[in-house]
C-alpha cells in the first residue's frame, strides 16, 4: 500500500497561516492503515492547528472530515459542503488524493498535509518498509520474490556491491542489503547458480522515466 | 442495560449470561460496574429498578447469575450476590414516592411473599391500585417466617417491604383467605385477584415413630426459633431428615437453639444433595454431622415413647433414568443415635379445598389447576404465581413468576390476550473461548467474609459480615463486561489489523475464511483498540467513557475560572473508586484541577489530550492504575505511555513544552494521597503557564 | 596487446605490478594533479584517477586522465554507475579513448548520501557488471548498449574492483568469476588489513582458477594516523580493520611510521601470495608517501618498456 507521513506541523501551519477557515480532510484507505492521514490523524491535525493558532492569538475555524477514498471523484463529492465552506483544504491523503481534490474542486486549493513516501508494507506494527517502486516490469520471479530495484539502494540487477556487510546496506544498518536477502533465498532453494547469469541493463522506459503512465482497460470503459 | 447505547451500537439480540440467567433479568453488569467505579447509590438504583426485594436478595439470593457468569471458566464466577449486598448496605436508599393510580381497576394479591410483592409492585407501577392480603403479622412469606435471622436479619426484609408499601401498595396483615374473606368477597371490590400463598406446610414421612414426642417439623421449628426464642432443653441430640436448604437451615438453627449435637441425613449422596453447596459447607463447619445416602426407615423409641434414634436404610440411587424421584434402597441398615427428629423433607401448600366452591378447581393432588400460559386458574380473573403453582423454588424464582403474572393481569384488564410463552426470553451467548480464557489476567475471587464457625454457631447474629469497600472494588472489577465491549463499524473500517495486533485478548481476529471480525462476545472492554484505531471504526456497546469525555469542555471551562487549569484523565477503578477519592473529587479538589474519570485510561486517546489543551488547559496528566498489581487489564500502562509520548511529539512541534502532557502510573497509596500528587500537577501547570507555552486566554 | 597501455605491458611481462591512486582536487587546479602524478613517476606503473569518490565532487577522472596522458603517464580512469546513465557513460568512454586513455576501471560507486551532494539523484541506470559487459561489447563487438554499431573500434583495458571483505563472503569469489565472464582484463581489490580473510578469499579464487584468467592487484592503504585508522574501521562500509592493527597504531610512538611500516609489511606478504599479480597503493590524501612505500617494499626499479 501507499505509505506516507504527516508533514511537520510547522510546515502545515505556515501553509495555512493566511487562511481563516480550514478543512482537514482525511482518507479512509492507505493513509488510515499507515496512520498518517486517517480519521484519527485528521482530528489530531485539526486540533493541533486550532491549538497553535489559539496560542498565536490568530483565530481559525478548523473542521475535520474523512472520506472513504480521496482518489475517487464520487467520494469527494460527498464532502462538498465542507469544502465550499472552507477557505483552504489540507488533505492528509497521499499525493494522488491531494491532486484528485484539486482536479475535482478546481476553484479551491487543496494543500498536501502529508509527504507521500513509498509503496510498502507493515513489517511489524508501527514500522512500514518500502519494497516496490512501480517499475512497470516486474521481475520478482528472477530474484526469488525480493525486488532488487526497490530493496537495493542502487537498484542493481547483478548485486551485491562491495558495500554490503553483515547483511546490511552501506547506507544504514537499519537497511537490509536487498541482494543479501536474495542470496539467502536462492541458497535456501538451492538456486545459487542463478547468480552466474549476467542480467542485462534494465529497460527504464516502463518506469516514470518513460513519462507519466496510464493503465487502460477498454472492456470496462463506459 | 438497554441494548442500544449512546453511540448507536448495533442491537445484540442476546444478553450477558448473568442477566439472562437471573430469573428477573436484573441488569447485573450495570450494578456491578457502578460498584466498581464507586457509585454505590447508582448500583442500588439499578438493582431496585428490577428487584423489589433487593436487600433480601443481597443477603440470601440463590444467585443463579453466578452459575452463568463466564468468569467461572477463568478463575471463579464474580461474587455477584455479595456485591449486591454491598450495594444495598452502602448505597443510599431512595425516598420512595407514591405512584399515582392512573387506572380505575383494583387488584388483590393474596400472600405477601416474594411472588406476591413482585406482582403488587409491578401493578402499582403500572398505575393500578393494589392491596396485598397477608395472613401472618408481616409480609415476606417464607423469607419472613422461616429464613433464619443469621442468614437474613429481619430489618433488611422490612426495609424492602417498606419500599413496596411506599409506592402506594396497601398491605393488610393478619387476614386469611378462606377464613376472614372469600374469593367472592374479593371479586366485589377487585377486578383481578392473584393467589400467591406459597407452600407453608412442612411435610413428614409416614414412617413408624413419626408421631412420637420429640418429632418436629421444619417450618414450625424455624418459626419458633425465629420469633419465640425457642431453645432446646440440655442434652438434645438432633437428627435432621432432609438434604435441601431448609434442612440446612434447620440443622444450623438447631445448633443455635442449644442442641448438644446435630446430625443430618438424606437420601441423596453428598454430590446430589439439593441444598446449595455453600450452605452445606457452612453447616459442616459449624459441626453438623452429615450422613448422606441414607433413607429414613423408622424412628426408634424406648419404652416411654422417647426417641432413641433413627434407623436408616442405604439409598443406592434417588432418581431413575427419567430423572424422576424414585429412590432405590439397598439392604444395609444402621441405627443413628439421637433423641430429637426434625423432618425437613419438603413443603407443600395448605389445604385449598375451600377454593373449589368459588370456581377454582384443584388437581387430584390438591394443587390449583393452573394454565401455565394464561397464568390463570379456572376462574377467570383469578391468577396464581409463585411456589403455590410452580413448586418449591427460590425467592427470586417466585418473583420472576410474579413479574409475568403482573403482565397477565394487565392484559386481562386491558382486554387483550396474554401468552406467558410470548413474554421476551432473555437469551444469551456462548461461554468464553479457550484462547480468551488463557489471556484474561487471573484475579482470585474475593471470598465473602464469614464469622468463624465456632463463634457464629452460638448466636443468631448475621453470620456473613459482607464485603469491605476494598473487597467490593476488587471483586466488582473482575466482571468482564461481557458483550459490552468493542464492535467494528464496517463502513469505516479499513481492515488495517492494528486492533488485531494490539488487543491483548485476541478479540479481533481473522477466521478460517480470511474474514476479519471483532468478536464482541470475547471482548474485555478495556478500550485499547478504540484508542488506537486510525479510522475511528470501533465502538463499544456500552461506552461508559463517552459521558466523561463529553464533559471535558465543561470541566476545563469551569476549572479555568479558578486559575491556570490542569486536566487529569484518570481511571475510575480500584483506588480511584474509593469513597475517599470521590470525596476528594467532590470537595477536596482544587478548583482549577479538572478530573475526568474514565473506566481505564486505555480509553484516553491522543485526541482527548489535544482537546484538553485546545480548550485551554495548561497541562494534561494521564493517571492510570499501577500496572502489575492493580490493573485488571493488560498492557494499559504501555499504551497510555506511548500515547502520551505521541501527544508530546505533537505539541513539541507546535512549540509547546513537552512537559505539558505527562503519564503517571499510580500505586493505590499515591491515589489515596491524591491531594499531594495533585499539588505537583498544579505546580507544573502554573510553571508552564508562566513560562509561556503560548498566549493563554484568561 | 589489447590496448597497449603501460599497465598492460607490465602485467603481460609477469613482473609484480604496482599501481597508485590519485584523488583529484575539489577545484579546477590541474597543476595539483600533475604535481602528485609527477611525484609518483618511476614508482608506479599506472595511476588510478578516482571518479567523484565517496560521492564528493572533484575534477573529472577523464579530464585528469587526459592530463596524465599529456605527461606521458598511464592513467586508469574510473567510471561509477552512480552519476551517469548509459548514454553519458558511452559518450565519456569514446571521449576518453579519443584523448589517449587506455585503462578503464568499472565501479558501482558509493551512495550519494556519503558525499557532499547527498540530495543528488543516484542514477544507477546500469550496474557495474553491466558496465563491464557494455565496455567489452563496445570493444570486441564494436556495438553500443542499444545495439547500434560504433563507427570505429576502440581499444581499452577493462578493470573492476572486488571486495573480499564484503558479504556474503561465500559469494565474493564467484562474483569475481562473474566479472571475469563479463569481460574484465584486470582486477583491483579493496584495501587489505585483514590478511587472514584476504587469504581465504584468494584460496577460493584459486580454487575456481580465476587467478589464471585475470591478474589480481591487491589493494593497500597506508594509515596516516590513529584517527584515519579508526575512521576506516567504523565509517567506511565494506572495510575490515582488525583490532590488532588498530592496537599497533595506538601503541606506536610515531603513528605515520607505523602506518607505513604496516603497509610495507602487507606488501611484502602479498608478494608471496599465490595468484596476486601486483599491488594497488591507495595513499588517500597522502600521495607523497608512495615513493617511500614502494622503495621500502623493495618494488624498485619499475620495469620500463
Amino acid at each position: 500500500m501507499i505509505v506516507g507521513e504527516r508533514k511537520p506541523l510547522q510546515e502545515i501551519l505556515k501553509a495555512v497561516e493566511k487562511y481563516e477557515k480550514v478543512l482537514v480532510l482525511g482518507c479512509g484507505e492507505c493513509v488510515t492503515v499507515c496512520m498518517a492521514g486517517g480519521d484519527k490523524e485528521a482530528r489530531e491535525t485539526a486540533l493541533a492547528i486550532s491549538l497553535a493558532r489559539k496560542k498565536a492569538g490568530k483565530a481559525v475555524e478548523v473542521e475535520s472530515h474523512t472520506v472513504e477514498r480521496q482518489c475517487e471523484f464520487e467520494f469527494l463529492e460527498s464532502t462538498r459542503k465542507g469544502v465550499e465552506a472552507a477557505d483552504v483544504i489540507v488533505s492528509l491523503a497521499c499525493g494522488v488524493g491531494v491532486q484528485t481534490m484539486n482536479m475535482h474542486y478546481q476553484d479551491k486549493l487543496t494543500l498536501p498535509g502529508i509527504n507521500t513516501t513509498f509503496m510498502g508494507l507493515p513489517v511489524q506494527q508501527g514500522v512500514w518498509m518500502e519494497n516496490c517502486l512501480g517499475c512497470g516490469n516486474c521481475v520478482l520471479e528472477e530474484t526469488m520474490g525480493i525486488c532488487p530495484i526497490a530493496r537495493c539502494s542502487k537498484s542493481m540487477l547483478n548485486g551485491p556491491c562491495g558495500g554490503s556487510q553483515y547483511g546490511k546496506c552501506e547506507i544504514s544498518k537499519d537497511v537490509d542489503c536487498g541482494w543479501n536477502l536474495i542470496y539467502e533465498r536462492l541458497e535456501k532453494f538451492g538456486k545459487l547458480d542463478a547468480l552466474a547469469e549476467i542480467k542485462p541493463p534494465k529497460d527504464w522506459s516502463t518506469t516514470h522515466s518513460g513519462g507519466p503512465r496510464k493503465m487502460v482497460r477498454e472492456d470496462v470503459k463506459l | 442495560m438497554s441494548k442500544v447505547k449512546n453511540n448507536a451500537a448495533t442491537l445484540l439480540p442476546e444478553y450477558p449470561p448473568c442477566q439472562a440467567g437471573c430469573p428477573i433479568n436484573t441488569d447485573v453488569q450495570e450494578y456491578v460496574r457502578q460498584i466498581a467505579v464507586g457509585n454505590h447509590t447508582s448500583a442500588l438504583e439499578a438493582i431496585m429498578k428490577i428487584n423489589p426485594l433487593s436487600a433480601v436478595c443481597g443477603m440470601i439470593c440463590a444467585h443463579p447469575c453466578e452459575d452463568e457468569c463466564r468468569r467461572k471458566d477463568v478463575d471463579g464466577a464474580v461474587s455477584i450476590r455479595a456485591l449486591k449486598r454491598f450495594a444495598v448496605e452502602n448505597g443510599s436508599w431512595p425516598e420512595v414516592k407514591k405512584v399515582e393510580t392512573s387506572r380505575p381497576e383494583k387488584v388483590a394479591v393474596v400472600g405477601g411473599g416474594p411472588g406476591g410483592l413482585m406482582v403488587a409492585r409491578e401493578l402499582a407501577q403500572m398505575g393500578f391500585a393494589v392491596t396485598v392480603f397477608e395472613r401472618t403479622a408481616e409480609c415476606g412469606g417464607a423469607v419472613a417466617s422461616y429464613i433464619p435471622h443469621y442468614r437474613l436479619p429481619m430489618e433488611w426484609l422490612r426495609r424492602d417491604v417498606a419500599q413496596v408499601a411506599g409506592l402506594g401498595v396497601e398491605i393488610k396483615t393478619g387476614t386469611e383467605l378462606g377464613k376472614d374473606f372469600s374469593i367472592d368477597d374479593l371479586a366485589k371490590d377487585y377486578q383481578a385477584v392473584v393467589l400467591a400463598m406459597g407452600l407453608p406446610v412442612s411435610r413428614a414421612i409416614p414412617i413408624p415413630g413419626n408421631n412420637a414426642k420429640g418429632v418436629m417439623l421444619a417450618l414450625p421449628f424455624l418459626h419458633d426459633a425465629k420469633f419465640n426464642g425457642f431453645k432446646f432443653e440440655p442434652g438434645r441430640r438432633v437428627i435432621v431428615i432432609g438434604g435441601g436448604n431448609v434442612a440446612m437451615d434447620v440443622a444450623r438453627t438447631a445448633l443455635r437453639c442449644g442442641a448438644k449435637e446435630v446430625k443430618l441425613g438424606c437420601l441423596e449422596c453428598r454430590e446430589e444433595m439439593p441444598a446449595f453447596e455453600w450452605e452445606i459447607e457452612e453447616a459442616i463447619d459449624e459441626g453438623v454431622e452429615m450422613f448422606p445416602g441414607w433413607g429414613p426407615k423408622e424412628i426408634t423409641l424406648d419404652g416411654s415413647g422417647n426417641i432413641t434414634g433413627l434407623e436408616v436404610q442405604e439409598c443406592l440411587s434417588v432418581f431413575d433414568e427419567q430423572k424422576r424421584f424414585s429412590p432405590k434402597l439397598g439392604d444395609t441398615c444402621q441405627l443413628v443415635d439421637g433423641n430429637t427428629v426434625i423432618f425437613a423433607i419438603g413443603q407443600g401448600n395448605d389445604n385449598l379445598s375451600y377454593l373449589k366452591e368459588f370456581g377454582i378447581e384443584l388437581t387430584e393432588r390438591g394443587i390449583i389447576k393452573f394454565d401455565a400460559r394464561t397464568l390463570q386458574t379456572t376462574r377467570p380473573g383469578v391468577f396464581a404465581c409463585g411456589e403455590l403453582v410452580f413448586g418449591p423454588g427460590s425467592a427470586v424464582k417466585a418473583m420472576s413468576t410474579g413479574r409475568k403474572t403482573a403482565l397477565a393481569v394487565k392484559a386481562h384488564l386491558d382486554g387483550v390476550p396474554f401468552d406467558a410463552d410470548k413474554v421476551e426470553q432473555f437469551t444469551t451467548f456462548d461461554g468464553l473461548s479457550a484462547t480468551t480464557i488463557e489471556k484474561v489476567k487471573l484475579v482470585e475471587r474475593v471470598s465473602v467474609p464469614l464469622l468463624d464457625a465456632k463463634t457464629r454457631k452460638t448466636h443468631f447474629e448475621h453470620a456473613e459480615t459482607g464485603y469491605t469497600e476494598q473487597m467490593a472494588l476488587c471483586e466488582s472489577r473482575r466482571c468482564m463486561d461481557c458483550a459490552a465491549g468493542a464492535e467494528c463499524i464496517d463502513e469505516l473500517c479499513a481492515v488495517c489489523l492494528t486492533c488485531l495486533r494490539t488487543c491483548p485478548y485476541g478479540v479481533p481476529s481473522i477466521d478460517e475464511n480470511g474474514i476479519f471480525t471483532i468478536r464482541n462476545v470475547e471482548c474485555q472492554a478495556c478500550g485499547l483498540c478504540v484508542g488506537i484505531c486510525p479510522a475511528s471504526a470501533i465502538r463499544f456497546r456500552n461506552y461508559y467513557a463517552q459521558a466523561s469525555l463529553d464533559r471535558l469542555e465543561e470541566a476545563v471551562k469551569s476549572a479555568q475560572q479558578n486559575g491556570p487549569a490542569a486536566v487529569v484523565f484518570c481511571c475510575s477503578y480500584g483506588a480511584f473508586a474509593e469513597q475517599s477519592f470521590l470525596e476528594y473529587l467532590n470537595n477536596g479538589r482544587p478548583a482549577n484541577l479538572a478530573v475526568v474519570r474514565v473506566p481505564c485510561v486505555a480509553k484516553v486517546e491522543v485526541v482527548n489530550m489535544l482537546q484538553a489543551l485546545e480548550l485551554g488547559a495548561e497541562a494534561v496528566f494521564v493517571a492510570g492504575c499501577e500496572q502489575e498489581e492493580e490493573c485488571s487489564y493488560r498492557d494499559v500502562a504501555k499504551w497510555a505511555g506511548q500515547r502520551v509520548m505521541r501527544a508530546k511529539e505533537i505539541i513539541a512541534e507546535l512549540g509547546l513544552a513537552q512537559e505539558r502532557v505527562e503519564h503517571l502510573n499510580l500505586a493505590p497509596d499515591e491515589v489515596r494521597n491524591f491531594a499531594q500528587t495533585a499539588e505537583s500537577f498544579l505546580a507544573k501547570a502554573k510553571n508552564v503557564a508562566e513560562i509561556g507555552g503560548g498566549g493563554e486566554s484568561k | 596487446m589489447i590496448a597497449g597501455s603501460n599497465l598492460e605491458k607490465v602485467l603481460k611481462s609477469g613482473a609484480f605490478v604496482v599501481t597508485g591512486e590519485l584523488g583529484p582536487p575539489k577545484s579546477a587546479e590541474g597543476e595539483k594533479v600533475e604535481h602528485h602524478a609527477e611525484m609518483m613517476r618511476e614508482y608506479v606503473d599506472a595511476y588510478n584517477l578516482t571518479d567523484n569518490q565517496t560521492a564528493i565532487v572533484r575534477t573529472s577522472s577523464i579530464a585528469c586522465g587526459a592530463m596524465l596522458v599529456h605527461m606521458g603517464l598511464d592513467p586508469i580512469i574510473q567510471i561509477t554507475c552512480r552519476d551517469r546513465n548509459r548514454i553519458a557513460i558511452q559518450s565519456d568512454v569514446l571521449g576518453a579513448v579519443a584523448l589517449g586513455i587506455k585503462n578503464i576501471l568499472c565501479l558501482q560507486g558509493d551512495h550519494a548520501k556519503f558525499g557532499n551532494e547527498p540530495q543528488a539523484k543516484n542514477v544507477n541506470d546500469i550496474d557495474s557488471m553491466q558496465l563491464i559487459r557494455m565496455l567489452k561489447n563496445m570493444r570486441d563487438e564494436q556495438v553500443f548498449a542499444g545495439g547500434e554499431k560504433l563507427e570505429a573500434p576502440i581499444n581499452i583495458l577493462i578493470g573492476a574492483v572486488e571486495n573480499p571483505f564484503a558479504d556474503p563472503f561465500e559469494y565474493r569469489a564467484y562474483r569475481l568469476a562473474k566479472k571475469v565472464e563479463a569481460g574484465i582484463d584486470f582486477l583491483q581489490t579493496q584495501a587489505i588489513f585483514d590478511m587472514e580473510r584476504f587469504e581465504r578469499w584468494m584460496e577460493k579464487v584459486r580454487e575456481l582458477g580465476i587467478h589464471k584468467k585475470v591478474p589480481i592487484l591487491a589493494g593497500v592503504i597506508p594509515m596516516k594516523s590513529l584517527g584515519a585508522a579508526r575512521y576506516m574501521k567504523n565509517n567506511v562500509s565494506g572495510m575490515i580493520v582488525p583490532d590488532e592493527v588498530l592496537e599497533r597504531m595506538k601503541g606506536a610512538a610515531n603513528k605515520k611510521e607505523e602506518g607505513i611500516q604496516i603497509c610495507v609489511e602487507t606488501i611484502e606478504h602479498l608478494k608471496n601470495v599465490e595468484g596476486v599479480a601486483g599491488v594497488h597503493i591507495m595513499a588517500v590524501a597522502w600521495e607523497e608517501i608512495v615513493p617511500e612505500i614502494v622503495t621500502r617494499a623493495g618494488l624498485l626499479p619499475r620495469p620500463k618498456f
